[in-house]
């Protein structure tokens, strides 16, 4: 099927006429201020596909210890390392996350079982490019899934110059984020710091149109040509500068305001740095409605670890820094959901190399905002052999697009509309929110 | 025949003849636009061809194509035989570990530090231990600037992708630079079927997915032989329970090294290619011939196997034939013919090279199991190649944007560390992609809002000598005429530049010359200039290639 994102918007009832236009005139003609509290969307991606099974552990489950000998959570301890954080007679977080257990009794944090894609890919690029596009299996859908959202609600949204809709705090976007609406990918700090960098190329990457008040000699110009002599539509490389310049502007301008109120610690680690950041942005009250940060190195083939290991220090790293950015946050964690994920599970049984493989099946985190926590979430069908998804892995119960749309619909207040995800109709993840 | 037939009859032989016709008209007129018959002209034919087939067009390369005819340096260059200058092969030559087996490096670079070493010590055995990957990516860094063999480090940059490892991921740091060497560069202007073979048998490959580990999982005899022994019973039967197959290698194999993602193979040819390549890993660094191929007989999984619907049978007498077995049946496959050509013009030709032009290329592909000098000519030579849809139609990467702009300017690169570091800003380090994909290679990848200030930065700071290490000639701005600054834009875009400046970024620079003039009445040379040399090197047109 051949979905484009301009189809996608007709259904959405956003004029394509709009589009047609320069992006600043489209701009200007909805300006208005940023809501008060704007409800944020975090979503930080798990790359190279965590490991489910020893993130949220089903230490109940006696198959568990029997598939991984060597680098299974102890059910109590006394036994092989720090014991599973019990959530309920059945699931345990990894030792780990301790910093997230006080957030799981306080109903703020929903861990969520067997979710994922219903392709059968057991590549971590494709399984990854087809979740943030939303559509799974496709090669023909260009833009991310939260692009697609930025995009529809952007006339609605109302944009005023002090605004930023949504950031990733890496030098590359996440495909999740690539598409129509500009989202600034956050370079680092020489660049952000650099005041002349920006002014110069602000005049290399003006357009035509604009500098044509500034000059002088009021002759008239026509578009700007490219070197070939001739007119052409659209050249994105130079969008592209004119979006750096604007973004960039506002971005730094943002950080620049002064926080009331105490910071709380984060890691200094890039991740912690990451979420810092995001947090202030947040409580700048700019209208910052996605915010996104990869993290990388899940891809544990090799001495995985369990209890202590490779895994469990990425996973310290992650609970704790999620657990300062609530308390960051305050009250402000009432609108902000944090969602975490990553492209698939990884087989049930370890390897011959004390890792795990490619798995289907895999875990999410939902912090925040409204989410029912203090239950863990989707449907669990045990370890035995018949019941995995092709024999090995855990089966996906809970498609991905569900729990976006549900996201986008119950915290973003966004009802997906058809066509949003290509050839799919969403179904509502019930008891969520 | 009636007339109205007869009409019909020429209307159609007329299209057929069109239809036989278009591929070689593409290049001049674009159908359906009713303009003029228009193509590139020469000049942009040979840009167009520099821009493809080296990292970075120049004036001085312009003319020698011109002289010599593109076609006759192609033939040249494909050799790969062009003498390095005297001060390049000086560079490398103090270069000690370029030349070394991995075994050699770590026995030359790896101390052993003590439990009672010093910290001057550690710090010392530290910076010894980083050399090796030091060199490595000074060399390609220099190489790419400097080397007359251009279409050879086109290549290389290509294949260091395609066949991607990561010094980030345990020794491959030792073993890097003899994988640069004898699989990259070895074979960059030679056959790919041989450079699929040597990665293969690489143990920077073989540790870098995997492959030295996995193993036949242990068989119920051989933990009941464990038990009857009766020594160390526990740990040997945890550890043979822990041997078994890993399918890291064998995945990658199929999908990023030749069929392309989910083309013609399933999970259970991930599986069966695994079990071919058990007992495929590196022999240990106390051995005779440490950190080489060794085929462990014992860890090989047996059995007849089925890979794409080929039983490779169970070979007894010398089981690493399964292995070379699995790879011949990858090169000889019309996937990997199609997924290489198809790749290798999205590299060259266009981000979304057209399916005619793939299908050809992969023929010549296929015909010549992958001999790649035969794919470059190819590809010069096919009709799609000099398209005006194709020129300046590809966004350059990180590595090719500081490339192309340390060559344009005639930069003097004493030390390369704060290159990477500027590649690593730009989220392309060499040899260090975080996953065996190897970097992107289209636009949509590297083209954010946000990502191009950090090119904007670069060139700024390779412009105003912010970076250690690299410096412009002087002869860049020599002849600048002191009182003219309105003038200085387009001799530096001359210099720099093998494309007109476009409208745009002509006038803004002019504006930005005219502000600077005005606010501090005298302008000088050496405080204007580089900048508006950064400008050029971040306008569009210099991102472009």
């Amino acid at each position: 099927m051949n979905f484009s994102r301009r189809s996608f918007l007709k259904v959405a009832g956003a004029g394509v006429g709009a589009l047609a236009l320069p992006s600043f005139a489209w701009r200007g003609l909805f300006a208005q201020e940023a809501a008060a509290a704007t409800r944020s969307l975090v979503v930080i991606y798990l790359r190279g596909g965590a490991d489910a099974l020893n993130i949220v552990v089903p230490f109940a489950d006696s198959r568990y210890y029997e598939l991984r000998p060597s680098i299974a959570i102890a059910p109590e301890a006394g036994g092989d390392g720090a014991p599973v954080i019990k959530l309920d007679k059945q699931f345990g977080l990894h030792p780990s996350l301790g910093a997230l257990k006080p957030h799981f009794d306080a109903a703020r944090f929903a861990p969520l079982v067997c979710t994922g894609s219903p392709h059968t890919t057991r590549s971590h690029f494709d399984a990854q490019d087809f979740m943030e596009y939303g559509a799974p299996g496709s090669r023909t859908v260009r833009d991310g899934w939260l692009n697609r959202y930025l995009s529809a609600t952007n006339k609605a949204a109302g944009i005023d110059a002090s605004r930023l809709r949504a950031v990733a705090m890496q030098s590359l976007l996440p495909r999740s984020l690539r598409g129509e609406y500009p989202v600034l990918a956050v370079p680092d700090d020489k660049v952000l710091n650099d005041g002349k960098l920006i002014d110069l190329f602000d005049d290399v990457y003006k357009d035509g149109d604009k500098k044509e008040g500034e000059k002088k000699s009021g002759e008239k110009k026509d578009a700007p040509k490219d070197m070939m002599g001739e007119r052409r539509e659209e050249d994105s490389v130079t969008q592209t500068g004119k979006d750096t310049v604007e973004t960039l502007k506002r971005y730094k301008e943002i950080l620049k305001r002064p926080i009331e109120g105490k910071r709380a610690t984060f890691g200094v680690d890039k991740f912690g740095r990451a979420m810092r950041d995001i947090a202030a942005c947040i409580r700048a009250n700019v209208g910052l409605e996605v915010a996104s940060v990869d993290v990388g190195g899940w891809d544990d083939h090799v001495n995985e670890g369990g209890a202590e290991g490779a895994l469990a220090q990425r996973l310290k790293t992650l609970g704790d820094n999620l657990a300062a950015f609530l308390e960051d946050l305050g009250p402000r964690a009432e609108s902000t959901l944090v969602y975490v994920m990553t492209e698939f599970g990884r087989t049930c049984k370890e390897n011959g190399n004390e890792g795990t493989d490619h798995g289907h099946g895999g875990c999410a985190f939902l912090l925040g905002g409204k989410v029912k926590g203090g239950k863990v979430h989707g449907q669990w069908s045990g370890l035995a052999e018949k019941d995995l998804y092709q024999k090995r892995d855990l089966p996906v119960t809970t498609d991905y697009r569900d729990v976006f749309a549900t996201v986008l619909a119950q915290h973003m207040k966004f009802e997906v509309p058809k066509g949003f995800f290509p050839d799919y109709t969403p179904k509502a993840v019930a008891g969520l929110f | 025949m009636k007339l109205a037939s007869r009409l019909a009859l020429a209307c159609l032989s007329g299209a057929l003849l069109l239809a036989a016709q278009a591929p070689a008209r593409a290049q001049e007129t674009r159908p359906g636009t009713g303009t003029a018959p228009k193509g590139l002209s020469e000049d942009q034919r040979i840009i167009h061809f520099l821009n493809r087939f080296t990292l970075g067009a120049t004036p001085r390369l312009l003319a020698e194509v011109k002289a010599k005819g593109m076609k006759a340096w192609l033939q040249e260059q494909v050799k790969g035989a062009a003498p390095e200058p005297q001060f390049l092969r000086d560079r490398l030559g103090e270069m000690g570990s370029l030349e070394l087996s991995a075994a050699q490096i770590v026995d030359n670079y790896l101390e052993q530090v003590g439990k009672d070493a010093t910290p001057r010590e550690r710090r010392e055995a530290q910076i010894l231990e980083n050399i090796p990957q030091k060199e490595l990516i000074d060399s390609i860094v220099l190489r790419a600037i400097y080397s007359p063999n251009q279409v050879r480090e086109v290549s290389a940059d290509f294949f260091r992708n395609h066949f991607a490892v990561s010094v980030d991921k345990g020794p491959v740091k030792w073993l890097a630079v003899e994988y640069e060497r004898s699989v990259v560069r070895q074979h960059a202007l030679g056959s790919f079927a041989d450079m699929l073979k040597a990665s293969a048998h690489h143990p920077a490959m073989l540790f870098y997915l995997d492959n030295c580990l996995s193993s036949r999982p242990a068989s119920p005899e051989e933990l009941e032989a464990i038990k009857r022994r009766g020594k160390n019973v526990p740990e040997r039967i945890e550890q043979a329970q822990q041997r078994g197959l890993n399918e890291n290698y064998a995945r990658e194999l199929l999908e990023l090294h030749t069929l392309g993602v989910d083309n013609y193979y399933s999970q259970d040819d991930v599986i069966e290619v695994a079990k071919c390549l058990t007992g495929w890993t590196i022999t240990p660094r106390n051995s005779a011939k440490p950190l080489t191929f060794w085929f462990r007989r014992d860890a090989h999984c047996g059995g007849d196997k089925v890979v794409l619907g080929k039983t490779i049978k169970s070979d007894a007498q010398n089981p690493v034939s399964e292995g070379e077995a699995v790879l011949e049946l990858l090169i000889g496959h019309e996937g990997t013919a199609k997924f290489l050509a198809w790749k290798l013009c999205r590299w060259l030709v266009n981000d979304e090279p057209g399916e005619a032009m793939v299908k050809r290329i992969a023929a010549v592909f296929q015909k010549t199991r992958g001999d790649l000098a035969a794919v470059y000519l190819a590809i010069f030579e096919d009709p799609d190649f000099f398209t005006e849809a194709n020129f300046l139609a590809k966004y350059k990467r990180p590595f090719e944007f500081v490339v192309s702009a340390l060559r344009a300017t005639g930069a003097e690169v004493t030390e390369v560390d704060a290159i990477q570091r500027a590649l690593a800003g730009m989220a392309e380090p060499l040899y260090r992609c975080d996953n065996p994909t190897g970097f992107y290679d289209h636009a949509e990848a590297w083209q954010d809002p946000g990502a191009m200030a950090l090119r904007w930065k670069a060139a700024l700071d390779f412009a105003k000598g912010n970076v250690r290490g690299v410096r412009l000639p002087a002869s860049l701005y020599a002849d600048l005429p002191e009182d003219k600054p309105m003038e200085w834009k387009a001799l530096l875009a001359a210099r720099l530049l093998c494309v007109p400046l476009s409208e745009n970024t002509s006038r803004a620079i002019d504006d930005f010359v005219a502000r600077a003039v005005q606010a501090s009445g005298r302008v000088k040379v050496k405080d204007l200039a580089p900048e508006i040399v950064a400008g050029l090197l971040g306008s569009p047109e210099f991102q472009k290639q």
